[in-house]
């Protein structure tokens, strides 16, 4: 457990901001003629597109801003600077990180005492003695792992897959004809499309903005916490402000629509570049400069080399956020107006809207091979070729 | 006549002093004043220890720091970023994990712009010079240390630069390897095979420097400035063991040791005062360990230090800081040199670990008026609490930011051997009680 707790935390971090995306895309939800509203922002946010309500849709940013810099600063934060003593490098880090919140109840005495119950509480309970039953014990296995395990595991899964899919085909094959199969997949490959040109431009603003920013390390400290927080934001609240401008100058939806599926997402690129660019030693830095490696040289052969791998790990969050993204991006409306983008994205969340479920359920699964498929082919490898090749130290 | 001067000065440095901002009010001085020119045909070495700005000078030289006033020129114009004509080898290697010993080599060239083919025959050239021969399409990964640090002399020398500069080249190197490297630069450079004009090397090992250099320039510390000045005569190549050798080394060992620093401890420090005074983050284990060393035979408590440098295996940066915490401690005497142990420090090598806490925690109180001070203040509290920051920033009056975390550091790390006062690293508060 404590050995884990960096890495958890961190994580729990970072999916929290997935969470809000969708919980606040959810909350109101239209299913064939069942719609469903949950009370919260999300529903106020889908009331105000509703009637049209530009103010509405502010004051819902706003609050969801103040929401997250507030459960940043007052949870998330003081957690990973309290967690920091639980990683494992015996030196120092460069920049342990810090936190106010956490300061404070430690340095004060009267909130001190207010954790003193907790602590006594977490004491004994952690200190309970659990006998597990003998069986369930495992010992410290000295030899390589079962290969009889390890087989009967996979069969698990292949029936198990195997299972799924020959369901998922009888289901589908009883209403849809192939060439369905055929559009679904050619609408993909339009959101493939989409997501791969938004990577890419992206890439393109973030990477200069994200080096220039990491080489300076008084900036990097103040900007890397925005970009983070910029991430956690939930972007689909954003939204109708870009719906509002594209309805207003008659912008083609599928070109101006596709923006959205990356305006929360190119954070991540951004953060992961800042985060490599301020990791690059400094005698490397020296060295290039006293050779005079200057310009594209520069680029190429010294500082892209030096952040790829966290580049790849920004791009490979930011392009699965942006799949997901796209099903609430690639369809939107202003009052009575909607828009749509021809692609995959579109294809689900329409047919979601008419409760034609055999759509659905083919549109997901075409997404579920899409996105395996991309990140085998592409990312997997070059990550690999990141970690094999290019890490540092 | 004046153009011959000037092609035989390569370097010229004038009065040239660096400042480094610090968080409150002044600026923190890491070198002061300092004058140097490097002519043709000589090894010129940085000799010091850490903090003593010799790094900022190279690094000045090398146009990768621009000095706060004073003038640098290389071959009579004024360094404003990297000159041409310098090369540079670094202590970590600096080589580009993704590109291969070739790569590495050549980048030296790219930018010098010229052609692949005649890139590719120098980068030859030099890694052949080296000892690199086989090497060609490995990556820095796949080499030893001694082997990275020949590609970084291979990428310096490739560009035939008319100064090498080398920044502790070998101290990340284990002993044989780094030996074997020095001989076997001193040898191509004996036999005029290198194509360089001059050397300027910064380093800590006092033996190093006497191998190596025709000059040696010794560095003070606090601020950096230019001690002493040493002529090496010795034929190449040198002797360990020649006494001319030996008597050099000791003399430099002298130098290093003679005039009381800022930062070394006054023998008679007026009480209060010394409050200020820096603490190197030195470790009672070390300094239980140098002891008894110094007690035991062959020293009977005495020694020279460079013999028990040598024996110890400690660089100048090591045993410096310890030699002077046992002064401090009263553990011991320095003078020219040499190292003596005191009545107290003869008892303190023959007691048992309990009798050691309490005459360490005797010396400490007496001798450390910092130690003293937060003694003072947790008893007088009823708490018998205090935050670490009130003595922080009683430090920061007196020295910068970094030296009062060392100091700090040291303070908390002694005192904790001794069970004097606790430290809680969470809340940065001393106290009185230990936990049981």
């Amino acid at each position: 457990m404590p050995y884990a707790m960096p890495g958890l935390i961190w994580n729990a971090m970072m999916s929290m901001s997935g969470g809000w995306f969708f919980v606040v895309a959810s909350e109101a939800i239209t299913v064939g003629n069942t719609t469903v509203t949950l009370p919260g922002v999300g529903s106020y946010v889908a009331l105000g597109i509703a009637q049209q309500n530009l103010a509405a849709i502010g004051y819902a940013i706003l609050t969801m801003l103040l929401v997250i810099i507030a459960y940043d600063q007052l949870l998330f934060r003081p957690i990973v600077a309290w967690a920091d003593k639980f990683r494992f490098e015996q030196t120092a880090s460069g920049n342990p990180p810090t936190s106010w919140m956490l300061d404070l109840f430690r340095r004060t005495r009267a909130l001190r005492s207010l954790t003193l119950p907790f602590a006594a509480l977490n004491r004994s309970f952690s200190n309970l003695r659990i006998d597990w039953p003998a069986v369930l014990s495992t010992p410290v296995r000295s030899g390589p792992p079962s290969r009889l395990l390890d087989a009967l595991w996979l069969a698990v899964i292949v029936i198990g897959c195997s299972y799924a899919g020959w369901k998922t085909y009888n289901y589908l094959s009883a209403t849809l004809a192939l060439s369905d199969v055929a559009t679904a997949i050619g609408y993909g490959l339009i959101t493939l499309l989409r997501v791969v040109v938004l990577i890419a431009l992206a890439s393109l603003i973030w990477i200069p903005v994200g080096v220039w920013i990491g080489l300076r390390p008084k900036l990097a400290e103040r900007v890397q916490p925005l970009a983070q927080f910029l991430a956690a934001f939930p972007a689909n609240l954003a939204f109708p402000v870009f719906v509002v401008l594209i309805v207003r100058l008659k912008l083609d939806a599928n070109v101006w629509l596709s923006p959205l599926m990356i305006l929360g997402t190119q954070w991540y690129i951004l953060f992961n570049v800042i985060a490599g660019a301020s990791a690059f030693p400094t005698d490397l830095r020296e060295a290039a400069s006293s050779f005079h490696l200057g310009g594209w040289r520069w680029w190429t052969k010294v500082i892209l080399p030096g952040i790829f791998p966290y580049y790849i790990t920004g791009a490979i969050t930011a392009s699965g956020g942006s799949w997901n993204a796209s099903i609430v991006a690639e369809v939107a409306s202003w009052g009575d107006t909607h828009l749509t983008a021809t692609g995959l994205g579109a294809y689900i969340a329409t047919a979601t809207e008419h409760g034609d479920f055999p759509r659905v359920v083919l549109g997901i699964a075409v997404m579920c091979i899409l996105v395996t498929l991309f990140n085998r082919l592409l990312w997997r490898p070059l990550y690999a070729f990141g970690e094999r090749r290019l890490r540092l130290g | 006549m004046r153009d011959q001067v000037n092609q035989a000065s390569l370097i010229d440095i004038k009065g040239v002093s660096r400042l480094f901002p610090k968080g409150s009010g002044e600026d923190l001085v890491v070198l002061e004043k300092v004058d140097l020119t490097i002519r043709a045909g000589e090894i010129v070495g940085l000799l010091g220890r850490s903090g003593s700005g010799k790094s900022t000078l190279l690094r000045i030289i090398a146009g990768l720091v621009s000095p706060s006033s004073g003038e640098a020129t290389c071959r009579g114009e004024i360094i404003s970023g990297p000159p041409h004509g310098v090369a540079m080898v670094f202590q970590s290697f600096a080589l580009f994990p993704w590109l291969t010993v070739l790569q590495n080599v050549e980048l030296g060239l790219e930018a010098l712009g010229i052609d692949s083919a005649e890139r590719r025959k120098r980068a030859i050239a030099a890694i052949d010079l080296i000892g690199l021969d086989g090497f060609e399409s490995a990556y820095p990964k796949e080499l030893s240390g001694g082997m990275r640090q020949r590609v970084g002399f291979a990428r310096a020398l490739v560009v035939h630069p008319d100064l090498l500069l080398m920044d502790e080249p070998f101290s990340a190197l284990d002993v044989l390897t780094a030996e074997t490297l020095r001989t076997d630069l001193v040898d191509l450079w004996i036999d005029g095979r290198l194509p360089i004009k001059s050397v300027l090397m910064v380093t800590h090992n006092i033996e190093e420097a006497v191998l190596m250099c025709d000059r040696i320039l010794v560095f003070s510390s606090n601020p950096g400035r230019v001690a002493a000045e040493f002529k090496v005569d010795l034929a190449h190549p040198r002797n360990r063991l020649d006494p001319a050798f030996r008597q050099l080394v000791d003399s430099l060992y002298a130098r290093m040791t003679q005039r009381p620093e800022p930062k070394a401890p006054s023998a008679e420090g007026a009480p209060g005062f010394g409050v200020g005074m820096v603490l190197s983050h030195v470790g009672s284990n070390s300094i239980s360990g140098l002891i008894e060393a110094l007690a035991g035979e062959p020293y009977n408590g005495h020694a020279d230090l460079p013999v028990l440098a040598g024996h110890l295996q400690l660089e100048v940066d090591e045993i410096f800081p310890l030699a002077e915490a046992l002064q401090l401690l009263r553990f011991a005497q320095l003078s020219e040199g040499d190292l003596t142990l005191t009545e107290a420090g003869k008892r303190f090598a023959h007691l048992e670990t309990d009798e050691r806490k309490k005459l360490f925690a005797q010396h400490l109180t007496e001798n450390v008026p910092l130690i003293g001070l937060i003694r003072r203040v947790l008893d007088d509290r009823p708490s018998h609490t205090a935050p670490a920051a009130r003595f922080r920033v009683e430090l920061e009056d007196y020295m910068s930011e970094q030296y009062a975390d060392e100091t700090l550091e040291t303070i908390i790390s002694w005192a904790r051997y001794a069970e004097l006062f606790a430290y809680d690293e969470q809340s940065e508060t001393f106290s009185l009680e230990n936990p049981h």
